[in-house]
């Protein structure tokens, strides 16, 4: 161990090191969901010799059969390729969307309630601003008001979903502040910015990863909301939300269309709630 | 402080809030990149068109004078003429508010009565299987689109049962009735899971507490402890929730109402947004923005009388 | 003295545990009339327990695994089940007065609650009895308290309005869980003081936990001394002061100070009670007893009867160290 490394722990209670604790079922099964999907989404589409979004009228609506596994859906394009190729959309802008937040959140929630006074006042009643409205309605309306598609859905997620991790961290920063180990710190005369970022942020970390598990859960739901609205990614590009909407005219005779695509959502999301819960079991052990 | 006083700064609080709702609903207009009013008007609008939007949005002006004229018209009930048709905003509002009220108080109070049922039900068995049961169903509820779900039930029930409409408001009151079961059910399928969760907790928490074993070795029967008892401090834990919740509460009840074809807020906003009548969206905007501030507030004067413990400052 | 409680074979057992676990037990207990029982033990030692398992009201994951509890009523012993005591024959006062009381109810509708369920009497009639049991509690402007939330009182009062929903309806015995512990030293002489007068008044049995050894020495007439779930010494009080027989008892003298009995130096017991889980077929405190054989591991002492009057678990009782 080097100097530096036994310094901090012995002014640090956590982070400890968490390796060598087995990982519980609940995590293990959730990382295995999110595992498969990322195969899925990477590899499934070069199995298949189909290009996802280019419409055959001939052969649309077609059931499934040896050379469409799932069918085809109304513009005659397969089924199955489009469901996978929609991982390749959904899962990295869920991701980017509870990511950029969560960095923006996280800074900003933490010199909040680090430093006080001033910029705690400006970055909660900003906060109180944003909560005040129903945010994801707000969100619609932003991504409207900048143009549908990817890019504008995680700019508009950024400028609502930060506050979450804001109130999150600054809580959390608010409580380590006041503990002995901060305090030890503060007496070895090293600088506030030090001790923020190598004893305190640590420290509160387990739950903003909690928190952003499921912030990711509720982005694949938003998101594909939005595609359903019309609003979120824009056709022919292969999205959930946008299949099942769809699928939606032919809920009587294609009813795969419109619920294959809601599974893929509930199993992801299912995936990475596990994942949270797992990791909050896992920290608590 | 006195509770009249606690309330009074409560409702003084809201007042700035306001100015600030306000204020982001009408840079809305301005998060459009380029010239909103082109934007607004579509490619092929001609550039008299143009003009003519931008005056009627009073986007020709400085933005401190757009915004005071906008609280002003606001304040008076007008939130201006949709691009599109030339109605009052105001008057698209009232005609579309009956049907999204109908699924947010039937949604609501659905959600509240299964959660608080199953919820109590799972932390009186815990860790049996019906509580684990009840534990996997709600992991799977967060989960689930809100759309999916109703499409599903569509599917499900509405289609081989025919009982219940696919879409649409029905005529008359039992015609409401008929044609909210499905929508409110979706509502429910939504919000509750997450409600469980909190719910289920507390319950649990609540149950190991030392009132509750003084309540049973006082001879208090189970039934006297969780109604007489319990449900106050679950009351308490719901009001918070549904202030937490009322803003995705509204979200998923625009996606229900475009999923049942159902002429509310929700639709009209749907509309407005794929015809860009930026007005009637601003109106609705702000609208549910109040809507929330107003259930912030309900919220926190609820807990004020229910919580004797609740600092009134 | 006639007897009031009768409890034999007395056991507590982890609910869910593959190989049955028992924190405590087995043990028999006996109350009489006007009398007050001390149980003292060290934290863990289950007397806490033991009185939650007279009401059957353990936490969970723990449940009343055997035992008869026979009560006197009208001059016969009868078997009633536990929720047929609570609050009618036994009342429980416990540890922490402010979380025993319902944070959401004024204290004179927790107390008219308790009138209500017994008597069966009308809510105007309920409020009357609450203000009247306030009154013999000792809280002072009783019907101005009636309508106080729980968190507007102070410590010592909160317990006053536990005693009174103890007394509600007329029980015979009061469960005091350590009810002092938690409490400024001059309020606990006060309720120390308001259960005596109680005791005297209604001839109330008091079985007292605690492990507070100056404090039962004021209050019990008999003393049971618990080790790791089990009675390892009982008898009057008197007499257990004057000569404890058992090694663990002496021990705990000995951390008292200023007491006749010890020896003059003080003497922390060293090592920690065993785990339920690690009970052994021999004597549970052989581990940390200096008088410790072959014979104390290998099986477990019972109570026996001593010249003194005494019950100890010991094949050494009596030796000094």
């Amino acid at each position: 161990m080097t100097r530096a490394a036994e310094h901090s722990h012995a002014l640090a209670p956590a982070p400890r090191r968490k390796q060598r604790r087995p990982l519980t079922p609940k995590l293990k099964a959730g990382l295995c969901i999110l595992g498969i999907y990322v195969l899925m989404g990477v590899f499934g589409p070069m199995l298949l010799p189909f290009d996802p979004d280019k419409s055959d009228i001939l052969s649309r609506l077609q059931a499934p059969s040896a050379q469409h596994w799932l069918g085809t859906d109304q513009l005659g394009r397969d089924f199955l390729i489009r469901l996978l190729f929609a991982i390749r959309i959904d899962l990295p802008v869920a991701f980017a969307a509870s990511f950029v937040p969560m960095i923006i959140g996280t800074a900003l929630g933490a010199i909040a309630g680090y430093y006080g006074r001033l910029t705690d006042t400006i970055v909660s009643r900003a906060a109180d601003l944003v909560q005040a409205f129903p945010v994801y309605v707000f969100l619609l309306v932003l991504v409207f008001a900048m143009g549908s598609g990817a890019t504008s859905f995680i700019i508009a997620a950024s400028a609502i979903a930060w506050v979450g991790y804001a109130r999150l961290t600054r809580g959390e920063v608010l409580r380590l502040r006041e503990m002995e180990f901060v305090a030890a710190a503060r007496v070895t005369g090293l600088p506030e910015s030090r001790i923020l970022l190598t004893h305190v942020l640590p420290n509160a970390l387990p739950q903003t990863v909690i928190y952003f598990m499921s912030d990711v859960v509720m982005m694949v739901l938003v998101l594909s909301s939005l595609s359903f609205l019309g609003v979120g990614i824009q056709p022919p590009t292969a999205e959930w939300g946008r299949m099942i909407a769809e699928g939606q005219p032919f809920l009587r005779s294609h009813w795969w269309l419109a619920a294959a695509p809601g599974l893929m959502v509930m199993v992801f999301g299912i995936g990475l709630s596990m994942i949270g819960d797992g990791l909050d079991e896992w920290y608590q052990k | 402080m006195s509770r009249a006083g606690y309330i009074a700064k409560r409702l003084l609080q809201t007042v700035p809030l306001m100015a600030g709702i306000l204020l982001m609903v009408l840079l809305l207009l301005h998060a459009i990149p380029g010239d909103p009013a082109r934007a607004i008007g579509g490619i092929n609008a001609s550039e008299e068109t143009v003009q003519k939007i931008r005056e009627d949005l009073g986007l020709n002006k400085s933005l401190p004078v757009q915004y005071i004229t906008y609280i002003g018209n606001a304040l008076q009930g007008d939130l201006g003429q949709s691009t599109r048709s030339g109605r009052s905003v105001t008057s698209i509002i009232a005609d579309r508010l009956a049907p999204t009220i109908w699924l947010l108080l039937t949604g609501m109070v659905l959600s509240i009565i299964v959660s608080s049922v199953v919820s109590a039900i799972s932390a009186r068995n815990k860790d049996t299987w019906l509580d684990y049961s009840f534990v996997a169903l709600t992991i799977g509820g967060i989960s689930i689109p809100t759309f999916w779900a109703g499409l599903m039930l569509i599917l499900l029930i509405a289609l081989p049962t025919g009982l219940f409409p696919i879409s649409g408001f029905g005529q008359g009151f039992s015609g409401h009735v008929n044609s909210i079961v499905l929508p409110a059910t979706t509502f429910a399928i939504a919000i509750s899971p997450v409600m469980i969760r909190a719910l289920r907790t507390k319950f649990i928490a609540l149950y190991r507490q030392d009132f509750v074993m003084m309540s049973r070795a006082a001879g208090l029967g189970e039934g006297a402890i969780l109604f007489r008892h319990l449900t106050r401090h679950a009351a308490l834990i719901l009001i918070t929730m549904i202030s937490v919740q009322v803003g995705p509460m509204i979200f998923v009840s625009v996606v229900i109402e475009k999923t049942f074809a159902l002429p509310g807020l929700g639709q009209a906003l749907v509309n407005a947004v794929s015809q860009r009548d930026f007005p009637v969206i601003q109106g609705i905007t702000l609208v549910t923005a109040l809507f929330v501030t107003f259930v912030h507030l309900t919220g926190d004067i609820l807990t004020s009388f229910l919580n004797p413990k609740m600092s009134l400052k | 003295m006639s007897g009031l409680l009768d409890i034999t074979n007395l056991r507590i057992d982890l609910g869910q545990a593959r190989t049955p676990v028992s924190p405590v037990g087995p043990l028999d207990l006996t109350l009489d009339v006007g009398e007050c029982l001390g149980i003292v033990g060290e934290s863990g030692s289950g007397k806490s327990l033991t009185l939650k398992a007279i009401l059957d009201v353990l936490p969970e994951g723990l449940v009343r695994g055997a035992g008869t509890l026979r009560v006197m009523e009208q001059g016969k012993w009868v078997e009633p089940a536990a929720k047929d005591l609570r609050g009618r024959k036994i009342g429980l006062i416990s540890q922490e007065p402010g979380a025993a009381l319902d944070p959401l109810m004024r204290v004179g509708d927790l107390i008219g609650e308790i009138v209500r369920l017994h008597s069966g009497c009308s809510r105007a009639e309920s409020k009357t009895r609450a203000i009247d049991l306030l009154r013999q509690v000792g809280v002072p402007d009783p019907e101005k308290r009636a309508t106080f939330w729980p968190h507007e009182l102070s410590g010592g009062l909160k317990q006053r309005i536990v005693i009174s929903m103890a007394l509600a309806c007329k029980s015979e015995i009061l469960l005091c869980d350590e009810p002092t512990t938690a409490l400024d030293v001059t309020i606990q002489a006060q309720i120390v003081d308001l259960l005596r007068d109680l005791q005297k008044q209604h001839g109330l049995g008091i079985i007292f936990v605690t492990h507070d050894l100056a404090l039962i020495r004021q209050i019990a007439d008999r003393i049971c001394i618990m080790y790791a779930g089990l009675i390892v010494e009982t008898g009057p009080s008197a007499e257990i002061f004057k000569a404890p027989q058992h090694p663990y008892t002496r021990a705990l003298l000995a951390a008292l100070p200023d007491i006749e009995a010890s020896s003059g130096n003080l003497q922390p017991i060293e090592g920690t009670p065993p785990n339920p889980t690690d009970f052994s077929v021999g004597c549970r405190f052989a581990a940390r007893c200096a008088l410790a054989t072959e014979a104390c591991r290998a099986a477990r002492p019972l109570l026996e009867k001593t010249e003194r009057g005494t019950m100890v678990a010991c094949f050494h009782a009596g030796v000094a160290p």
